[in-house]
């Protein structure tokens, strides 16, 4: 099995920690998609779906990469799941609260923050 | 004359190596005890070089290393390392050292390592003096339709632009958000012609669509032409694709919330956050955006 490019998901318990390691260029790097279709196949398999996706290690990034967390959250939606965001930085944020995103996906400061408030 | 700081817990090791330095003529040589005393020193008169011991109490070799680094960029450091210290050298060349020197080697490498030093460092200082007098960069560049030649054109305006320092870092990094936005959009819109509404259907046929495009004339031969004209003032950048053009009025609002589920028209909402101005050509095939500088200039910017 290949190391993840630009998502690592960690196993928490009852919620799935996806660690967004890299900027993400676009969906049409192959990686990228092979990688979404992982989480949402992981999301399939779960008995709860809970989702924190951590931006800890990417300051920025556009709409490809809220593209990509759309597709998880149809996923997350579907199973009447929920979706938290953590780490990010004042541009991410901004960009986020820009797309209205937050309106769907609430925002936390930290990991342990986010992770109370899916648990 | 050329000002070295040697920094070193061991008054025989500063002496040793403050005596190699003084043999090699035309360096003046201070020292300090400690890293903290060194960050003293050199805050009340700033080196041309630091030569430091990495083993020393109150702030280490490694934490003066970063402390130089991120305080005087432009003050190169050499490290002393000891028997079994090689991991940690490399910590220190990763984290923003010159160079370095085994304690065993001083007498035989540390003058010539020192020379070598100075001599790039020389040499950097003179292209940052050269920088500053920098009044227009004006670049143009012809991509093919592939997004790693994409990225790394970002990161080079980003880099660009910092270099004329048009913008603070958070600037920047909007910047290259923006810029990152319009040009996928020449890629992907533009010039490969596949449509967002196909996003919606299936992200696969979406992407499998523009893959088969990237290799099919005519959308592999179309070209994605980005000229730059940047100054201390303002940046312009103007972005071109060679796709029969859109209507940007045509774009529904992302951030309604019946569209919040749509992958439409959130690329463009961001080119127009965060730049001071986006404009279309009529036929919708060329972007021109322009970001103004907000910071205050240094009036001895030139003088330096």
């Amino acid at each position: 099995m290949s190391l993840p490019l630009y998502f690592r998901c960690v196993d928490d318990g009852s919620v799935l920690v996806v660690e967004v390691v890299r900027p993400v260029g676009s969906l049409a790097e192959e990686a990228v998609m092979q990688e979404l279709d992982g989480i949402v196949a992981a999301l399939a398999q779960r008995t709860t779906c809970k989702v924190l996706i951590d931006f800890k290690q990417t300051a920025y990034f556009g709409s490809s990469l809220l593209e990509g967390l759309r597709l998880i959250w149809t996923k997350v939606e579907e199973r009447e799941g929920r979706m938290v965001l953590c780490n990010l930085s004042p541009v991410g944020k901004e960009i986020v609260q820009l797309a209205k995103f937050d309106t769907l996906w609430p925002i936390c400061e930290t990991r342990a923050e986010a992770l109370t408030l899916l648990k | 004359m050329t000002r070295v700081l040697i920094v070193d817990d061991s008054l025989t090791d500063r002496r040793l190596a403050g005596g190699l330095v003084t043999r090699a003529g035309e360096l003046d040589v201070h020292f300090a005890v400690d890293g903290q005393d060194a960050l003293d020193k050199i805050e009340l008169h700033l080196p041309d070089l630091v030569v430091t011991d990495l083993n020393m109490p109150s702030l280490d070799g490694l934490a003066l290393v970063k402390a130089i680094r991120d305080q005087y960029p432009m003050v190169p450091v050499i490290l002393m390392t000891g028997h079994g210290s090689d991991a940690v050298a490399v910590e220190a060349l990763r984290t923003g050292a010159a160079s370095y020197v085994p304690k065993i080697r001083l007498a035989d490498d540390l003058v010539d390592t020192i020379q070598q030093v100075l001599a790039v460092s020389h040499a950097d200082r003179g292209r940052a003096r050269l920088m500053r007098r920098l009044q227009r960069q004006q670049v143009e560049f012809q991509l093919e339709n592939d997004v790693e030649l994409i990225m790394s054109l970002v990161q080079f305006l980003q880099d660009a632009a910092r270099g004329m320092k048009l913008c603070d870092d958070a600037d920047r990094v909007r910047l290259g958000v923006a810029l990152q936005e319009a040009i996928i959009n020449a890629c992907f819109h533009g010039n490969l012609e596949v449509s967002s509404s196909l996003r919606e259907v299936d992200h696969h046929a979406y992407y499998d669509l523009a893959k088969e495009r990237a290799a099919m004339p005519p959308y592999s031969e179309r070209r994605i032409t980005v000229s730059v004209s940047i100054s201390s003032a303002e940046a312009i950048f103007v972005i071109k694709d060679e796709g029969p053009g859109f209507d940007p009025h045509s774009m529904p609002d992302p951030r309604s919330p019946q569209n919040l589920d749509k992958p439409s028209g959130r690329g463009l909402l961001l080119m127009q956050t965060f730049m001071d101005e986006v404009r279309f050509n009529d036929r919708g095939n060329e972007v021109t955006l322009v970001k103004r500088c907000r910071l205050p200039h240094s009036e001895d910017r030139n003088c330096q």
